[in-house]
């Protein structure tokens, strides 16, 4: 009789324990997060905004800063720095702004943080003798002060505390920071603002307004720190700035581009560029220049050099492949150059996928024997560049 | 019988079902509102100024963090449901929540041009805009603290999943720009969610200014989870009340078909089944009753939680926060364990009975009277037993534990020992009855009572379940009107000025939008006006979470509190306050251990932590959270801010307060919507709040009146009809029908009034259980207990009339069949 009991104690002691059991197994099924997308109104367009039309006049240090009646905007800063010891370093930093809206749409507003602009950048460190390549994006809304670009009275752009800014008529100073590196340097610009194309107008495609404004910093000396691992390194170099601005500058067939900046021992700097369409043909409208020691800015048309490839990398993390190895010739001005990458693995997989490293150049100019540093750009390969920044 | 297992299990399941669905809800808004930060940033009262976040930006010293702002809107598209507005950053929320930037970090800006750039635009869910059908490009009228202003649906969240759709179906995105205008706090934000890891928390910390303050984001959820949490578990605790009454009547229906059944065991044992088999026999029976009550209960209790979920997330919303999540699903885990708790509670009432018949030897389960003797004998031992249950519960009572459960372990014991008591009660009224009686109706007045005491096996039985059942509702009811009693004394006391302003509130609590500065000087001078009491009410945290701390400019503030204790003189209290004193209310004082003098509270204030002596606790049953009351000196010159959230005017002596309010209204004082009322309407106000805080208990008790008042119909049916064959003997031995149904009458209702009577003490020491431990345990709270004679004629009415109403048939029944019929037997 007492075993029957106990029977039927342990069933319901067994039965109890399942019922919380299974209650609390219930009651940690909240950790779900909670998710959404979005369907928005309103599209970014490029209506209202100005095209760039040739006969623009520069002005610096005012057109060092943002055009916001342009849709986009970039500032590009890349270079080669090495340390006493020779240990070399590459880096990038980038910053892009988009118009959301044209000035003339922007509403008066009460709050600071009310936007019409939207700033993106990049920032990669490439650690060459320990093969390390390290990329952070960042995004912000160009307004409260939290990133932006003003020109007067001194320049300046930056994004949180990614920034660069004008120090005096030629000095600037560039610092970027990430988990992985950071980068303080001081900078001279040893040629000035030099511009491309004609006059700064840079026609990229058939239609008129298919152009953007362009103008480089070509050789900017530089000095500072690089830390990466938490290792600080003292730093010289040379970095190149461009800075562009449009409003839809690629035609509707274009996907992307490979872009060069070299910077020669013999105190020239040769800035080439390739837009490709979708079959991978090379546009009539690729251009270049040859910036020459004194700072004279020689135009060259794509029918003046050739490029070509003589290796591919293929990306592990994107599963493009990328061209690795080039053969550049400038006929007219005796120029055979060699670019190889100094590491392959400078792909940045962010909004948008593309490689962008420091590359290393040896050729001739003539008979005489050249070498270099510089920086290629890659786009288009893992995917068009149409409506990205 | 059936009937008691599916109320029991049904209010159990409804309640379950409610504190789930709270829980739940509570958990998906502030998911939704928090996401995945590790820490927030905040600032005491008055928000952060958003100078703070772009300097941490700027200086790269935070890298994953987001500025928020939160507001509750009221949109009158939407009806009375508030909406939370969630203002965020698109560039820099994906981090943390996943509705904006998808999940792998990329911004649709395309979809979100308009969001971002042009103002009063706004995200909603694509559940909302369809019950109330809106698409985008529609405009909204929404209300924020009072300020008013249209928005444009500039596009839909379109949730992932289901949960995402419940948690988003109460909410409202704006980007922080937009945020900051509809809610007029240009410049500030409300937090900063950051994602951190552990050795950065220092750094950022030591970037903080004073009146800044980082925290884990658990940590603030938590303050507020454990405030309702000590509600739920009240209410929990009331439906285990519920589940009790069924649980005797339960006892009570099986012991009496064991009983009934003792002759057909006692051949059955005869013929040579074992004890086991009986046992199992009336397990089983159980079991399938159990089975079949608790899955009706499960149905009916699913259907009394569609009620009980939208009291108690009202009632939260009154008393703790506003909750936007409107349904979370039927909690499955509700169901089963509300199913199984039947399952096992009729079990358990079965086993006693069970174990009885099995264990009684063959002779003795044939004779009757071998059971009444032993009953007798047991009677005694349950008097004992039932003062030793009363005993533990009383003891359990003085235990120092800060435990709900104590608490109502200690009320069930006391309720069963008073239970156990009453039989040995029953037998000793009853024998004292029998002259009295006899008096009154003769000799069916000295039948009656003998009758029921030699039957006491069942009739005690019966009547212990019934006065179970009968004090639980006595206790309820006590406590319910003791509580209105209690506020309305209150009320009268607090409530001196004769019209309120304030800005209106989503939900019962303390108004803290600032009421525009233009709007005092005008009721400054208006004419007919003695005196302009002022309140600022801002949100500011303790060590024990966030409370409410009150500023008041009234000098006479000591007169208008009732104090539970007072540390300084009542001339002294208004000079105290200036000098840095603070009242606190009861609920807070509770909790954070501050009755007694000497005692001081810290605030984190704009200038860090600040030690504030405590010079008095005040009733107040406005809130259970807690208030801090200062002076309004004291506040401006530590928070810099001089604006009010409420304001009381007091008017000469021949001035209609209703005639001022309706001029308040007229007039156009500020282009805010002001609330302006008189005295009585605030009264009124506060009092329909009350109801609803306890509609859902008052649910409870109808409910286990209903039970009881079934209960005893039931048992004292079963009891008539079991008396058949004596009440045959009678008939046969010259007693009339007339006769009969008077003796069946008396029968009963002699069971109900002894029922009623023995729940009158029980049922107050429940009340006094609930109100003095229970509620002031959960809500901190003390209430005067307000006996009404109502309370007891009320119980002692449903006794009685449940009782004559069960005597009813066997009356009938009895009185017309011929006395053979009645007597033959099988």
């Amino acid at each position: 009789m007492s075993k029957t009991i106990t029977r039927w104690v342990i069933v319901m002691a067994v039965t109890l324990t399942i019922v919380l059991w299974v209650t609390h197994l219930q009651g940690g099924q909240g950790e779900r997060p909670v998710q959404a997308r979005i369907s928005g109104s309103g599209m970014l367009s490029a209506d209202g905004f100005e095209r760039a039309e040739p006969g623009r006049v520069f002005q610096f240090p005012r057109d060092h800063g943002a055009h916001p009646e342009y849709q986009t905007e970039w500032w590009y800063y890349t270079g080669n720095l090495q340390t006493s010891e020779g240990r070399r370093f590459g880096y990038q930093l980038t910053f892009f702004r988009r118009a959301l809206i044209p000035p003339n749409q922007v509403r008066q507003r009460e709050s600071d943080w009310a936007a019409s602009q939207v700033y993106l950048a990049h920032f990669t460190l490439s650690d060459i003798s320990a093969n390390e390549f390290n990329f952070t994006e960042r995004i912000s809304r160009g307004a409260a002060g939290l990133a932006g670009s003003v020109g007067e009275p001194a320049y300046s752009v930056w994004l949180q505390d990614w920034s660069v800014r004008q120090l005096s008529d030629d000095r600037y100073e560039l610092s970027a920071r990430d988990a992985a590196g950071a980068i303080t340097l001081g900078m001279v610009d040893e040629k000035g603002p030099l511009l491309q194309g004609i006059q700064g107008y840079s026609q990229k495609g058939p239609q008129s307004g298919n152009a953007s404004y362009y103008y480089s910093q070509t050789r900017l000396h530089s000095s500072g720190t690089v830390e990466v691992n938490g290792e600080a390194y003292e730093v010289d170099g040379v970095s190149w700035m461009d800075h562009e601005f449009s409003t839809s500058a690629l035609a509707e067939d274009q996907v992307g581009w490979d872009w060069f900046s070299l910077q020669l021992d013999n105190d020239t700097e040769l800035m080439l560029y390739t837009i490709r369409d979708q079959n991978g043909q090379v546009d009539p409208y690729s251009q270049g220049s040859l910036v020459l020691a004194g700072g004279e800015v020689v135009p060259l048309s794509s029918a003046e050099y050739t490029i070509e490839i003589l290796d591919t990398w293929h990306s592990p993390g994107s599963g493009a492949r990328y061209p690795a190895q080039w053969r550049i010739t400038v006929p007219s001005r005796a120029i055979r150059l060699d670019i190889r990458p100094l590491m392959a693995a400078q792909e940045l997989n962010v909004t948008f996928t593309y490689w962008e490293g420091a590359v290393s150049v040896t050729g001739e100019v003539g008979d005489v024997p050249v070498a270099g540093y510089g920086y290629v750009e890659l786009t288009g390969y893992a995917h068009s560049m149409q409506g990205e920044f | 019988m059936l009937f008691g297992i599916a109320l029991g299990v049904a209010v159990v399941i409804a309640i379950d079902l409610a504190n789930a669905s709270a829980s739940r809800a509570f958990e998906i808004s502030s998911e939704a509102v928090s996401g995945k930060a590790t820490h927030q940033i905040s600032a005491s009262a008055l928000g952060l100024d958003e100078s703070l976040y772009i300097d941490l930006r700027r200086q790269g010293i935070v890298d994953t963090a987001t500025p928020v702002i939160t507001e509750f809107l009221s949109i009158p598209q939407f009806g009375d449901q508030p909406i939370q507005l969630l203002g965020v950053d698109p560039f820099t929320d994906s981090a943390f929540r996943d509705f904006i930037g998808s999940a792998n970090g990329e911004l649709p800006l395309g979809q979100l041009v308009s969001f971002i750039t042009q103002p009063g635009t706004v995200l909603i869910s694509t559940g909302l805009a369809e019950r109330y059908g809106v698409a985008i490009g529609d405009r909204l009228d929404v209300a924020a603290g009072g300020l008013e202003s249209t928005v444009v649906v500039a596009g839909l969240l379109i949730p992932a999943d289901d949960i995402s759709a419940r948690a988003l179906d109460g909410m409202m995105l704006a980007d922080i720009s937009t945020a900051q205008e509809l809610t007029g706090r240009i410049g500030k934000l409300d937090r900063i969610d950051l994602i951190l890891t552990p050795n950065q928390v220092e750094s950022v910390r030591a970037q903080l200014p004073p009146g800044v303050s980082l925290e884990t984001a658990n940590a603030r959820q938590g303050a507020v989870e454990e405030m309702t949490q000590a509600f739920r578990m009240n209410l929990s605790a009331l439906s285990m009340l519920a589940l009790i009454v069924g649980l005797f009547l339960i006892y009570n229906t099986m012991t009496f078909a064991v009983v009934q059944r003792r002759p057909l065991f006692g051949i059955l044992r005869c013929l040579g089944v074992t004890r086991r088999e009986i046992f199992m026999m009336i397990m089983s029976e159980a079991l399938i009753i159990g089975v079949i009550g608790s899955l009706i209960g499960t149905g009916l209790g699913v259907l009394l939680g569609s009620q009980t979920v939208r009291m108690v997330s009202q009632t939260i919303n009154d008393l703790y926060f506003a909750t936007t999540v409107q349904t979370t699903g039927v909690a499955v885990s509700s169901l089963v364990k509300g199913g199984v708790l039947g399952i096992l509670a009729t079990l358990m009432a079965a086993a006693l009975p069970a174990i009885e018949a099995a264990a009684t030897p063959p002779w003795q389960v044939l004779s009757r009277s071998g059971l009444e003797r032993k009953a007798r004998t047991l009677v005694d031992r349950l008097g004992i037993m039932g003062a030793v249950a009363i005993l533990i519960g009383v003891v359990l009572l003085f235990l120092p534990v800060d435990n709900l459960w104590v608490g109502f372990g200690a009320t069930f014991f006391v309720v069963v020992g008073f239970a156990m008591l009453s039989a040995l009660g029953m037998a000793i009224l009853l024998t004292a009855f029998v002259p009295v009686g006899q008096k009154l109706f003769g000799l069916l007045g000295r039948i009656a009572p003998r009758s029921l005491v030699n039957s006491l096996s069942r009739t005690s039985v019966a009547v212990a379940a019934l006065m179970v059942a009968v004090s639980v509702t006595i206790g309820m009811t006590l406590m319910i009107d003791s509580f209105r009693y209690t506020v309305n004394i209150w009320l009268r006391e607090v409530l001196t000025g004769d019209v309120y302003i304030s800005v209106p509130t989503l939900n019962g609590t303390t108004p803290l939008a600032p009421i525009d500065s233009s709007v005092l000087p005008v009721l400054e001078t208006l004419p007919g006006v003695r005196q302009v009491d002022t309140l600022r009410s801002v949100r500011v945290d303790t060590r024990a979470g966030i409370v409410t701390l009150s500023a008041s400019n009234n000098p006479g503030i000591g007169q208008e509190r009732m104090f539970l204790e007072r540390y300084t003189g009542q001339e002294n209290l208004w000079a105290e306050l200036q000098a840095g004193g603070v009242l606190i209310s009861e609920p807070l004082a509770r909790r954070m251990d501050l009755v007694g003098p000497g005692n001081s509270i810290e605030v984190f204030t704009p200038k860090g932590w600040m030690t504030f002596p405590v010079i008095g606790i005040y009733y107040d049953y406005a809130t259970s959270e807690g208030i801090i009351l200062t002076a309004s000196s004291v506040y401006q010159r530590i928070w810099q801010d001089d604006q009010v959230t409420s304001i009381g005017l007091i008017l000469e002596e021949d001035i209609d307060p209703d005639l001022v309010v309706r001029s308040l209204q007229d007039v156009h004082l500020t282009d805010q919507r002001l609330l302006i009322r008189s005295n009585q309407s605030l009264r009124s106000d506060v009092l329909d709040i009350f109801e609803r805080t306890f509609a859902i208990t008052s649910a409870m008790r109808i409910l286990a009146t209903i039970v009881a008042f079934i209960g005893i119909l039931n048992s004292l049916l079963l009891l008539q009809l079991d008396h058949q064959r004596e009440y045959g003997i009678l008939r046969a031995l010259g007693m009339t029908g007339k006769q009969i149904w008077r003796l069946v009458m008396l029968e009963t209702g002699l069971m109900g009034i002894f029922a009623g009577l023995f729940a009158i003490p029980a049922g107050y020491v429940v009340a006094l259980i609930l109100i003095y431990v229970i509620n002031q345990r959960s809500f901190g709270w003390t209430i005067q207990m307000n006996l009404t004679p109502a309370v007891l004629i009320q119980a002692m009415g449903i006794s009685l009339v449940a009782a004559l109403l069960a005597g009813i048939y066997p009356a009938i029944h009895l009185s017309r069949t011929p006395a053979a019929e009645v007597i033959r037997y099988e």
